[in-house]
């Protein structure tokens, strides 16, 4: 095969516009390992999950497909809220590994309800913007991406705005840097942990629908693959890092594109997961970790 | 006034407080003494609603806390100056100081604003720094920021834990110039403190706390004279 700079170019641009929904998921990540200092593996099938309400609401009930955008995000923002509780709340606080297999049960758990439910087939998910297709230049662009990478965003604009604009941000940030001065300030730590979950859900369950409408289908064989992508953004982004989050989600985009041209797409998914471990051995803080540990 | 009566409290199966009784005046600064791991930083801990009590009771002008949590404390007006001072390291001085003020309505917003201001008057150290982040600072000026974030709730009680560890010599003098500047202005301070000289200069009530039981209550001049505590903290003979 014969691979150009045009190919290259376009497999970028196709990745990044594809990256902004991992970004997207690594924010979600992210959120809550900065509320709880923990990671939260039921994450992206809680987010996946939630964009399977919103399907079925809508093949249920007679109403307009695009409320899948809405109805699906909600809906993760309350699995979010489930999860919190069931895998989160009352683990004893100093035990580690306690909510993390809970949350490995609870991916497990979530996969297989989709699973029962859908007899494991793929469901088809409502476009963006069905066959937009545009040329810029020599490179076609997919206009269903580039409202996918618009909504995703939008979306951050609005989390970054909630975090450092608002009074629920600065509780938020201050519950995740110090929780007991953050109790001695008056700030409900818990609720204000249950809060980030649901906000964490609403934006995976975004991330969920955008992913589905992007290829077109939702199926339960994503949850797995979207959980290990999410994780590797967060990692490279560096834990606990918005910022390096969102340029993980979008370097992890565009290389897994680059692999996908380059060695096809059986080959893929090796490569982004050797850069986890080149990330790991030689950057093991990420792009942006902070030294800075809570005292 | 602060009363507690025969407070219990426990870690797992260790008890740190074994029936503490204690009271602080209203507009007076009462100092609790006593050695490490004699429970007095589990008491600011219990008194401030972060650990519940297994038994025992806290009164706060009337009103019961035993057992309310820490927001719910806060909105009675005790504030605690945790040991450590625990800023919130990433973030800057200034919000640091709007999260003390989180308990207050948003309808205040002006108000909180001017508060702000006073503290930056009063800590002047801060107003330079405001923008930087609070991890930055040095041990002494995360001291001052730790002390306007409680003022910042505008509280009734002032509880200090140990204001005054880690500091050099110069900034816990600065330190102890400010608790008598905030006794002076009518706020009614518990202090734990290991700095019994410095301590001499602004308490007007002591309580000695030794293996979660308080062994001596008196004043100043009652504790100069108590020979034990002349030998174990004046170095007196």
């Amino acid at each position: 095969m014969n691979i150009d700079h045009i190919d290259v170019i376009q497999a970028l641009i196709d990745g990044i516009l594809y990256g902004s929904t991992y970004a997207l998921l690594g924010l979600g990540f992210t959120l809550i390992f900065g509320a709880m200092h923990k990671l939260n593996i039921a994450y992206a099938a809680s987010s996946i999950a939630g964009a399977y309400v919103g399907l079925a609401s809508i093949s249920v009930m007679a109403i307009p497909p695009i409320l899948v955008f809405f109805i699906g995000p909600l809906s993760a923002g309350a699995i979010g809220l489930v999860i919190y509780f069931a895998c989160f709340r009352y683990m004893p606080t100093g035990n580690q590994l306690a909510p993390l297999m809970a949350s490995i049960g609870a991916l497990f758990f979530v996969d297989e309800i989709i699973i029962h439910e859908t007899s494991g087939s793929p469901l088809s998910f409502p476009a963006l913007l069905p066959d937009s297709y545009f040329f810029l230049g020599q490179f076609g662009i997919r206009g269903d991406l580039v409202m996918v990478m618009f909504f995703s965003f939008v979306l951050m604009g609005i989390v970054m705005f909630l975090l450092y604009r608002t009074k629920l941000g600065l509780a938020t940030r201050a519950t995740s840097q110090q929780s007991v001065a953050a109790l001695l300030c008056g700030i409900p730590t818990h609720r204000t942990n249950a809060t980030t979950f649901v906000l964490a859900g609403i934006l995976g369950g975004f991330a969920g629908c955008l992913i589905a409408a992007a290829v077109g289908v939702l199926s339960p064989l994503i949850t797995l693959p979207l959980t290990i992508k999410g994780l590797i953004v967060t990692v490279i982004g560096g834990l606990g890092s918005i910022r390096g989050a969102i340029i993980a989600g979008f370097l992890i985009g565009s290389f897994e594109n680059i692999f996908l041209l380059v060695r096809g797409v059986n080959e893929r998914d090796i490569y982004v997961f050797l850069l986890l471990f080149v990330f790991l051995v030689f950057r093991p803080n990420g792009l942006f970790g902070t030294a800075i540990d809570r005292d | 006034m602060l009363s507690i009566n025969n407070l219990e409290t426990s870690y797992g199966l260790i008890k740190a407080l074994k029936g503490v009784s204690l009271d602080a005046a209203e507009g007076e600064v009462t100092c609790i003494l006593g050695p490490n791991g004699a429970g007095k930083t589990t008491l600011m801990f219990t008194l401030s609603g972060i650990i519940k009590p297994d038994a025992g009771s806290i009164d706060f002008f009337g009103t019961s806390l035993t057992g309310l949590a820490a927001p719910k404390v806060l909105r009675e007006g005790l504030a605690l100056v945790p040991e450590n001072r625990l800023v919130f390291p990433l973030m800057s001085v200034r919000e640091n100081l709007l999260a003390g003020a989180y308990t207050r309505n948003r309808s205040d917003k002006d108000e909180v604003e001017a508060d702000i201001e006073k503290m930056f008057a009063r800590f002047p150290v801060l107003k330079e720094r405001q923008e930087q982040n609070a991890g930055t600072l040095s041990g002494g000026e995360q001291q001052m920021l730790a002390l306007a974030r409680a003022l910042m709730s505008r509280p009734k009680m002032l509880l200090l834990d140990e204001p005054s560890v880690g500091l050099a010599p110069v900034i816990v003098n600065e330190v102890f110039a400010i608790i008598k500047q905030l006794k002076e202005d009518g706020l009614s301070i518990v202090l734990v403190e290991q700095n019994v000289v410095k301590a001499l200069e602004v308490a007007d009530h002591f309580y000695l706390l030794d293996q979660g039981r308080v062994t001596f209550a008196g004043t100043p001049g009652e504790m100069e004279n108590d020979d034990v505590i002349k030998r174990a903290y004046l170095g007196g003979g």
